[in-house]
């Protein structure tokens, strides 16, 4: 728990409110988000207008930088009305802000974030190769997977293993860095229409490639997330940590979405050969109590948990590898706690919860779908409980 | 958003983390001898009396410290940590007496328990005896459980259902039978050699009776709906928001100092594997997910608890809807808590079977708490049927 500033109270108020704001046209076009296998242009639009986009890019950038627990609140209010919108503004939150505060000063940060606010894709993993070139651009090559909302982003962040020219890895004395964020126009990239999946349709999650695509050196960052150009405290955060607000304000969105659908559509019903609603049940009415428990707890840890950081961050005092793993372990443990109660609201909504157009099947096959992101993978226990025994960690996630 | 923290409780809690931490050896050194004896051991209620900690849920006017439910909590969690029977008899004591502090009438009563010196205040709410007006004030007999730490206690509490002249149960205007609480001396009540228990030995919680017992009027306690008559606004709250602070707190605090052991031994190899505890992957996974239980439970406690604070500074009502939810709020943790300390446990293998094996007293304990009404799963379902509107 910790002091709230009135400032920060005022930012929340306005990031609830901007949130509130779009949550009809994203749940109006949720359906055909599905359908098309992409973020709806409407919705895209109601994201831009109220600036999700901007939402975690450094105030030099034209971002609004907001606090990772604001954040939280505010994808979870966005993912409780429809979470293929929560999703695809959260991956390009993080991704524009990963790249406004890790471009260097120049023709690449100008070109980027030079006119109206970016739209950025991308995805963390280094699927791609970057060969360095004598006159210090890359040659990109590769095939990369889930990058939410490509569609209709100008620009895609493509994290790339370095080689040099002999295919070799690079060497110290060589001076380049092992892997590289390159910022890349969509356009030039051959986006393919692969998102064929069981949940989180609508946010258009393709996959891409590059073939031979050069790019300039001022349109690279560091991978990592280390050594911010510009920005806030919490851009100071290496990107596993930066990045932990998103999937856990989905995660909780997705749970409240279910609870409230439980309570207010599902529990009404009266099962064949039962006498009772579903609600009337003294044993739905405790599993109830239990789960609505569990995701108040979970919600509790998770903004007491980001607060805390933040907290540390604003007085200088810089994350650790234990730290940055304790924090990833929450958002997996938020998303635990989450998958469970969406599992029990589905459980709950019968043979009614089967069909494709019951608002609970959405939710769940979405929340399923968001469970399997390497982000909240449960190898982030075993990381963190290496560093709370004791022991060190191996391995990057 | 998190409940708003102030400088004034920021110290407030700071201040309690120190002195706990100033008798937390002492009160561990203890531990097995009050399991041994049954009861708390002299030096641990010596070291807790000289914190003050027996004051922290009381009344100011009558010298008690009225903290924050926060550091309530973290005092209660942090002495359980140290030991768990300690931090159990403290947080009984200390909301006993709060209830006392707050609800007994000006009298000869109120006087003699908190005139000169803070009282030693153990007992039970529930209805297990009856009160019969007689001249000269009420006519007492019963038989209570769970006085726990009545053997160093000079006063203590039970619950009554009463009685008309005539012996007949007295109901209300909706038929229910009337109850209320009487404050009793502890030299006038006969306290029975009765817990032979699996865990929390060392709480020493016997039966106690009373036999034909008269007290004057000023020695009942009216409350459950009624205004306190002195404390700040959190004692204006249902009876059973002010007391699930401090279960949830001690299976805090034992789950906490269950994951401590766990860490201390997880250089252990078992037979068939070869390998430290700590060096399998499955058991630090499992370890995080128990840790961040444990961690998620106490924070959302804290968070519980400080909401409804501040609903209390805001001159609201804690209303029935928030009052299950508190509830439902102490059954989830106590589940988490016990099943992080199964974990531990279990993870520890047969050495932990052994009766020399703190964990072995940690998992005892935990099984013995989880059985506390207060935080019986009957609150899933109270809150359960408020959240959907049924109640």
């Amino acid at each position: 728990m910790s002091r709230v500033s009135p400032e920060r109270q005022r930012e929340r108020t306005e990031w609830i409110e901007r949130a509130e704001s779009l949550g009809s046209t994203c749940s109006e076009h949720a359906a055909a988000s599905a359908q098309a296998r992409t973020l709806a242009p409407p919705a895209v639009a109601a994201l831009e207008d109220v600036g999700y986009f901007a939402m975690a890019s450094p105030r030099e950038v034209g971002g609004y930088d907001v606090h990772p627990a604001t954040q939280v609140e505010a994808f979870e209010q966005l993912a409780a009305a429809d979470v293929s919108s929560g999703w695809v503004a959260m991956i390009q939150a993080e991704t524009a802000g990963m790249a406004g505060s890790h471009l260097r000063d120049g023709v690449g940060l100008d070109t980027v974030f030079g006119g109206m606010f970016p739209r950025v894709a991308g995805t963390a993993n280094p699927e791609g190769r970057a060969t360095a070139l004598a006159d210090g651009s890359f040659r990109l090559s590769g095939r990369w997977s889930f990058a939410s909302g490509i569609k209709h982003c100008g620009w895609v962040l493509a994290n790339s293993v370095v080689f040099t020219e002999d295919g070799s890895r690079p060497t110290p004395a060589d001076g380049l860095p092992p892997i590289i964020g390159a910022v890349v126009e969509q356009s030039r990239l051959t986006v393919e229409d692969s998102w064929e999946v069981m949940g989180l349709e609508g946010t258009g999650s393709c996959h891409y490639q590059a073939h031979e695509v050069i790019v300039p050196p001022q349109f690279t960052t560091p991978f990592g997330g280390v050594h911010a150009e510009r920005g806030g405290p919490w851009h100071t955060n290496p990107t596993i940590t930066f990045l932990s607000p998103g999937h856990t304000g989905i995660a909780l969105g997705a749970a409240r979405r279910a609870l409230d659908l439980l309570r207010d559509q599902v529990g009404q019903r009266v099962r064949f050969g039962q006498a009772t609603s579903v609600a009337d049940r003294g044993a739905f009415q405790r599993d109830y109590g239990e789960m609505s428990c569990r995701f108040e707890a979970a919600r509790a840890y998770a903004l007491a948990t980001l607060d805390d950081a933040m907290a540390q961050r604003e007085i200088g005092i810089e994350t650790s590898p234990a730290q940055d793993a304790r924090i990833r372990s929450m958002v997996a443990w938020v998303t635990d706690a989450c998958v469970e109660v969406v599992r029990f609201a589905h459980h709950h909504g019968g043979g009614a919860a089967a069909f494709l157009d019951h608002p609970l099947q959405q939710v769940f096959r979405d929340m399923i779908v968001a469970s399997q992101h390497i982000y909240v993978a449960d190898t982030a226990y075993e990381r963190t409980g290496a560093f709370r025994l004791g022991r060190t960690a191996s391995g990057a996630l | 958003m998190a409940p708003v923290m102030n400088s004034q409780i920021e110290r407030e809690l700071a201040d309690w983390r120190e002195r706990v931490e100033s008798i937390a050896p002492t009160l561990s050194a203890h531990s097995a001898e009050s399991v041994e004896r049954r009861a708390l051991a002299p030096a641990s209620v010596a070291a807790l009396e000289t914190i003050e900690a027996f004051k922290l849920s009381g009344p100011r006017e009558v010298g008690g410290l009225d903290a924050h439910p926060m550091t309530q909590l973290e005092a209660f969690v942090e002495l359980s940590r140290a030991d768990v029977s300690a931090g159990w008899c403290t947080m009984v004591q200390s909301m006993v007496a709060g209830l006392a502090g707050a609800h007994l009438r000006e009298g000869a009563a109120l006087e003699a328990a908190f005139g000169s010196s803070y009282p030693r205040f153990s007992g039970t709410t529930n209805p297990e005896g009856s009160a019969q007006p007689v001249a000269g004030g009420y006519r007492l007999n019963g038989r209570w459980s769970y006085a726990s730490g009545i053997q160093h206690c000079d006063w203590v509490l039970g619950g009554v259902r009463l009685l008309d002249a005539g012996g007949q149960a007295r109901l209300g205007d909706n038929g229910e039978p009337l109850w209320t609480a009487m404050a009793i001396p502890t030299q006038s009540i006969e306290i029975e050699d009765s817990w032979y228990v699996t865990g929390l030995q060392g709480t020493g919680s016997p039966h106690y009776r009373a036999h034909d017992l008269v007290l004057s009027e000023d020695h009942e306690m009216p409350f459950g709906g009624s205004v306190p008559r002195r404390g700040g606004a959190w004692f204006d709250i249902p009876m059973t928001t002010f007391l699930v602070v401090g279960v949830a707190a001690s299976c805090i605090g034992l789950a906490e100092r269950a994951l401590d052991l766990f860490r201390a031994h997880s250089t252990r190899t078992r037979f068939s594997t070869g390998r430290a505890l700590g060096q399998r992957a499955t058991v630090r996974h499992d370890f995080s997910v128990a840790a961040q239980s444990v961690a998620a439970a106490r924070v959302y406690a804290g968070h519980v608890l400080a909401g409804a604070w501040d609903q209390r500074q805001r001159g609201l009502p804690i209303s029935r809807d928030d009052e299950s939810r508190i509830r439902a709020m102490g059954s989830w943790v106590g589940d988490v808590c016990l099943d992080a300390v199964r974990f531990c446990y279990r993870a520890l293998g047969a050495a932990a079977n052994f009766s020399d094996h703190p964990m072995d007293q940690l998992n005892r304990d935990m099984l013995a708490a989880s059985n506390h009404v207060f935080i019986s799963e009957i609150n899933y379902e109270l809150d359960g049927a408020r959240r959907l509107a049924f109640d």
